[in-house]
């Protein structure tokens, strides 16, 4: 094949780096902890690093990957040979990650994702940017083709591509301050600490001595019984670190929105979806539309607020939390205007129409249903903590009953369903809305469930199933329907989803 | 229902079939067999223990009637539960797929469109080989429903309904 194409030879200081990460922090760890002890096996078990760099650079030269008619084949291995063969069809996402060594010296990590499995088909680390532009090309047609040196965030459409949505940097704060990643923050720090094991002398440092707000709840419990006096100090301090803490955590989490998803852009070209965002790593992901399973419009409290909302979607490729986290493909949009989900929406579904669906409620008996079930529910918590802590807990219930009532009916006004002229769709939820589209060519099974209080009740529920769906994803599970809508409804979805053709 | 008359009549009939008779007396017999196995072991070693309790208090008398009413039970269940699962199991192939109906107390009806057939599987164990019986295993590219199985079909059936769900197998168009 005179088409044969290499890595870029900065793949082996890549792959020396990932390797060199794994040595890297151990090494520092031992530096720190074994002064005495200079040549400790700890240094010896250092000089392994020696055969992972001769084996990165040998994958590096055996490493060769072309462009068929119909398929990409990659071939690597010195001794033991692997000759893999991805047919075009079968490619899911083509995504390109850059870090902040990547961008300075022109090139990007790509993986190539299909529908099967739980990670990338192909990993290319690394490739020159126009390599990659050249893949995407092949991939996905012509039609794909854009302007070299493409995931640089601020770098104008290219002709053929229009942008549908970009955050700017107020957007980001109120993402940060909406979904309050600060945890997150906060979650990598103390992991780095940890390893370090600079986190206890950190803690005795801030906490050692003089914790005046401890115990602040003992206090209290004592001042209400009557036995001593309030702590006001005591009280307004905590209530200030309380303050603090909750400010700090959503600067954090706005500081990392800003980060992660600074200069986010959401554009379509032809038939897929792009999206680029990243200051550090830099990350330019491809969703062609045919390849979206379903599409979920999430709405919290704090969403309503600002009238926002966010819109994810399920492709069959990468469900892996890893991948995930890494691309962030199942942020369509991190945030986006209320008023401008349905155009967006459109955009990525051509033939939806949201707003003229029918929404179908749940049936008339679904409130009592779902208050006694909450109410059994309470009460065998109630129950269980009584016999622990107390027959006082019983009171407990008196406060949680209403909340059944109120969750119960909430909840049942909110759910719905629509069967449009090419999708079911499904929300639910009453404090944190989620609306999910499914569309029929995507549907896979349809169920009908009939549980024993369903039976007693003439209920019946839908399960709609689709390739896909991860293990917190909102799925297309419509309860509490009356027994002949039910079967109305599995007769229809089943039609219709047999009437079209599911391609990969 | 297109059928061409002089070929023999298409398993894809859309009429909702129960289960091989067969499949009811496999039931009965397996179940038999795991009360045999569990439920007379279990039966034995409480009433044991109850009688080798010494002094043969209220524990070994309680041991000894929970013991018997859990043998009972169970050999009631035994006895119950095959016809029940029987009565429920059905099925219905169409033109464009399969439906396959099941459950006592959750009861569920599980449609696969025929396009949405990655590949099927029929396997027989060594009891349903002795009935002549398989399991007919639907996968499909889903989450919940990535596989679909109908089991006590007749196995000539069951590769019948297997050739007609294969993509590309029947005449029909996808």
């Amino acid at each position: 094949m005179p088409s044969e194409k290499r890595l870029h030879p900065f793949s082996i200081l890549f792959a020396l780096l990932a390797q060199a990460k794994n040595f890297l922090l151990p090494g520092i760890v031992v530096l720190f902890t074994a002064q005495r002890s200079e040549w400790g096996w700890e240094t010896w078990a250092m000089l392994g690093f020696v055969p992972v760099a001769l084996a990165s650079t040998l994958n590096y030269l055996s490493f060769r990957y072309r462009y068929d008619a119909t398929e990409m084949v990659i071939r690597s291995g010195l001794v033991f040979r692997n000759e893999r063969h991805v047919p075009y069809a079968r490619i899911q996402n083509v995504d390109a990650v850059q870090n902040v060594l990547h961008r300075l010296l022109g090139v990007a990590e790509v993986r190539v994702e299909t529908g099967g499995g739980s990670e990338p088909e192909a990993v290319l680390r690394v490739l020159p940017l126009a390599a990659y532009e050249e893949m995407r090309r092949r991939v996905f047609g012509e039609g794909a083709s854009h302007a070299p040196g493409a995931p640089t965030a601020d770098a104008p459409a290219a002709p053929g591509e229009c942008i549908v949505l970009r955050l700017d940097a107020r957007e980001l704060a109120l993402y940060g301050i909406i979904e309050n990643r600060g945890i997150v923050v906060v979650g990598a720090f103390f992991g780095v600490l940890w390893e370090l094991g600079l986190l206890d002398r950190i803690s005795d440092a801030v906490f050692g001595e003089g914790l005046s707000a401890q115990g602040v709840i003992r206090d209290l419990i004592k001042a209400a019984l009557g036995l001593g006096s309030v702590p006001v100090a005591k009280i307004a301090l905590s209530l200030a670190a309380f303050a603090a803490f909750v400010v700090a955590m959503r600067l954090l989490s706005m500081a990392w929105a800003a980060l992660r998803l600074h200069g986010f852009t959401l554009s379509v070209a032809g038939e897929e979806l792009r999206t680029r965002f990243g200051l550090l790593t830099r990350v330019s992901a491809t969703i062609p539309r045919r390849r979206i399973q379903t599409v979920t419009v999430r709405q919290g409290p704090l969403h309503r607020l600002f009238e926002r909302a966010s819109v994810r979607v399920d492709t069959a490729g990468g469900g892996s939390v890893e991948g995930q986290s890494e691309t962030q493909r199942e942020w369509l949009a991190p945030l986006v205007p209320a008023a401008a989900v349905p155009g967006l929406l459109r955009e990525v579904v051509p033939e939806l129409e949201l707003e003229g669906a029918a929404w179908q409620p749940a049936a008339a008996g679904a409130f009592r249903r779902e208050f006694k079930g909450s109410l059994i529910m309470v009460a065998l918590i109630c129950l269980g903590l009584a016999r622990m802590l107390g027959p006082w807990v019983l009171l407990l219930f008196a406060l949680l009953a209403p909340w059944a009532f109120l969750h119960a009916r909430l909840y049942v006004r909110h759910l719905g369903h629509a069967v449009t002229e090419n999708a079911v769709m499904f929300r639910s939820g009453w404090l944190w809305r989620q609306l999910s589209v499914a569309r029929f060519a995507k549907i896979q099974a349809v169920t009908q469930v009939e549980s024993p209080f369903d039976r007693r009740a003439g209920m019946a529920g839908i399960h709609v199933d689709t390739a896909g769906a991860g293990e917190a994803s909102h799925r297309v599970h419509i309860p509490y329907l009356h027994l002949a809508q039910a079967r109305a409804l599995f007769r229809q979805l089943s039609e219709r989803a047999a009437g079209t053709v599911f391609r990969w | 229902m297109t059928e061409d008359p002089e070929e023999p009549p298409s398993v894809a009939d859309g009429v909702l079939h129960r289960l091989d008779p067969r499949a009811l007396q496999l039931a009965r017999v397996a179940w038999r067999i795991t009360w045999v196995c569990l439920g007379l072991p279990a039966f034995a070693i409480a009433a044991g223990v109850g009688f080798g309790a010494r002094p043969p208090g209220w524990v070994s008398v309680l041991l000894w009637s929970g013991a018997s009413v859990g043998a009972v039970l169970f050999a009631w269940l035994a006895h119950v539960w095959p016809d029940a699962e029987h009565r429920h199991a059905a099925y219905r192939v169409t033109p464009d797929g399969i439906e396959i109906q099941g459950g006592v107390l959750w009861r569920s009806v599980v449609s696969v469109p025929r396009s949405r057939v990655q590949h099927t599987d029929v396997s027989q164990g060594p009891l349903q080989r002795r009935y002549g019986l398989a399991t007919l295993l639907i996968y499909t590219a889903g989450t919940d429903h990535a596989q679909v199985d109908l089991r006590g079909l007749d196995h000539a059936t069951a590769l019948r309904i297997r050739d007609h769900l294969l993509p590309g197998a029947s005449d029909d168009a996808v």
